[in-house]
């Protein structure tokens, strides 16, 4: 029986970061821009590129700025793994050759309220956030559900 | 060094006292960011690598390997100049020799120009890394796994080229697609920084990415021809390689052929495989097995066991224990280790 209970705390162990990763609330995340962005919708291929920071300028050559939320929301872990592909751990080796050419992750802000903020000052900017966080200061470009 | 590093300090904390109206921000992250200097549009990066050697038939030896320092200047949103620079061999202890002071040389490893005239194309000019395979490209130990690098990446095509590169990036149907074709007609810019020097080289990269399941893998393939400047002949060189990245767990493997067109040399290739497996939050397990033929002399069977482990950002230890049936370069058997701080 104590053999059976260790196996069972084991398991629990493993699974336990696999069940905190699928925590994402079910609402559906916004890809939003400041109001006074001319950009008005993106692609999910895109916003791909421009998270990656492959896709660093929008089509009117002005610069894209991605905007992140901190490695440890669970909204960023959802975004990271519809739109890049992979969770943000699996995304450190190719972080780490992308500093080796001078291009950093995107910047990352703590908070939907710094994210409102920053967007309604910078128009190149473009951020995710939960649909309830999205106020009129924003434009939504793309919607992501589950 | 430091007072480049104390000024750039100075700049950066001015930076964001001037950003003080984002109080809810915060810059940090999983992985070093290096400094944004102000408003200047001048990014600055670089890593202090020391090296601890303990191997099989070598005296012992602790050295400060290597100092680099990345700089990249956004002129334009579309265009952007690119500068590495290291300080190699400055201190080095040595068991029976003790402390020596090295050549200290500054190395150009590379200095380009790129220019995006449209978001999924970037013309490069200047001196960069020879885009073969996947290793060539983070070359640099802080960068990689583990101490030193599988043999293949060592002497099988240039490790540069000074000319020009066009390279195509995009994302098509969630498939991530990369391109490069470059091409050199002149001598090396610098050739100190290389290991294998060509005068003259053309060649190209093809890439693809895509998530299978729960692992997003990625295949590409790399070919080049270079006129060999230690003796004028043409060579040529062909690789293939994959990674796949799932839950933490970093897989690759390269293979490559390289061979002189005249002369009658006997051809050479290798290849690697390398795991590197979480164990627990920032510190992966890494194990690595390599062949390699070389153009005279037996083959090489090697491989390494090892830990990396990066507590901060800023800070990556890696200690490799390897193994091999024969010492050949830099494939000796032994402990090796080093510690990395990022800048």
């Amino acid at each position: 029986m104590p053999s059976r209970r260790a196996a069972l705390a084991l398991l629990a162990l493993i699974v336990s970061p696999l069940a905190r990763a699928g925590a994402a609330p079910e609402e559906t995340l916004a890809v939003v821009v400041g109001r006074s962005s001319p950009v008005t919708a993106v692609t999910l291929d895109e916003l791909r590129d421009i998270y990656l920071r492959r896709r660093r300028v929008w089509p009117d050559g002005r610069a894209a700025v991605p905007i992140n939320l901190p490695p440890d929301s669970p909204w960023r872990d959802r975004f990271s793994r519809s739109v890049l592909g992979r969770a943000p751990v699996d995304l450190i080796g190719y972080w780490n050759a992308r500093y080796f050419e001078g291009i950093t992750p995107p910047l990352i802000l703590g908070t939907p309220a710094a994210v409102r903020a920053y967007l309604v000052h910078q128009p190149e900017a473009i951020a995710y956030l939960p649909r309830s966080e999205v106020d009129d200061s924003l434009r939504v470009v793309l919607e992501l559900r589950e | 060094m430091a007072a480049l590093i104390a000024l750039l300090s100075v700049l950066s904390a001015s930076s964001m006292a001037a950003g003080a109206e984002w109080s809810e921000t915060t810059w940090g992250g999983e992985v070093s960011r290096g400094w944004d200097v102000g408003d200047s549009n001048l990014w600055v990066g670089g890593y202090l690598n020391n090296k601890l050697e303990v191997l099989e038939g070598e005296p012992n030896s602790f050295s400060l390997a290597d100092v680099g320092v990345l700089l990249r200047y956004q002129l334009t949103p579309t265009i952007s100049l690119f500068n590495e620079t290291d300080l190699d061999e400055s201190l080095t202890w040595e068991e029976g020799s003790g402390v020596q002071v090295g050549s200290r040389v500054l190395l150009l490893e590379r200095l380009y120009a790129d220019w995006q005239p449209r978001p999924d194309l970037t013309l490069r000019v200047g001196k960069f890394l020879t885009p073969f395979g996947l290793w060539n490209v983070v070359r640099r130990a802080p960068l990689t796994w583990t101490v030193e690098p599988p043999l293949i990446a060592e002497s099988l095509f240039p490790d540069h080229i000074t000319g020009a590169a066009v390279g195509f990036q995009t994302t098509l149907s969630h498939w991530t697609l990369d391109a490069t074709a470059y091409g050199q007609a002149t001598d090396e810019l610098y050739a100190g920084a290389s290991d294998t020097v060509a005068s003259g080289a053309g060649g190209g990269r093809v890439s693809a990415g895509h998530l299978f399941g729960p692992a997003y893998v990625e295949l590409g393939a790399s070919g080049v021809g270079w006129v060999n400047a230690a003796n004028g002949k043409w060579q040529d060189g062909f690789g293939g390689d994959f990674a796949c990245t799932a839950g933490g767990n970093y897989l690759q493997g390269e293979i490559a052929y390289g061979r002189q067109l005249t002369g009658g040399a006997s051809p050479n290739w290798g290849l690697y495989v390398q795991d590197a497996v979480p164990v627990f939050d920032g510190l992966w397990g890494v194990l690595r097995f390599e062949h390699f033929d070389p153009q005279t002399g037996p083959s090489v069977n090697g491989g390494l066991v090892g830990l990396a482990w990066r507590p901060l950002p800023w800070v990556l230890l890696k200690a490799d224990y390897q193994l091999t049936n024969r010492n050949f370069e830099d494939l000796n058997r032994g402990f090796v280790a080093s510690i990395v701080l990022f800048f």
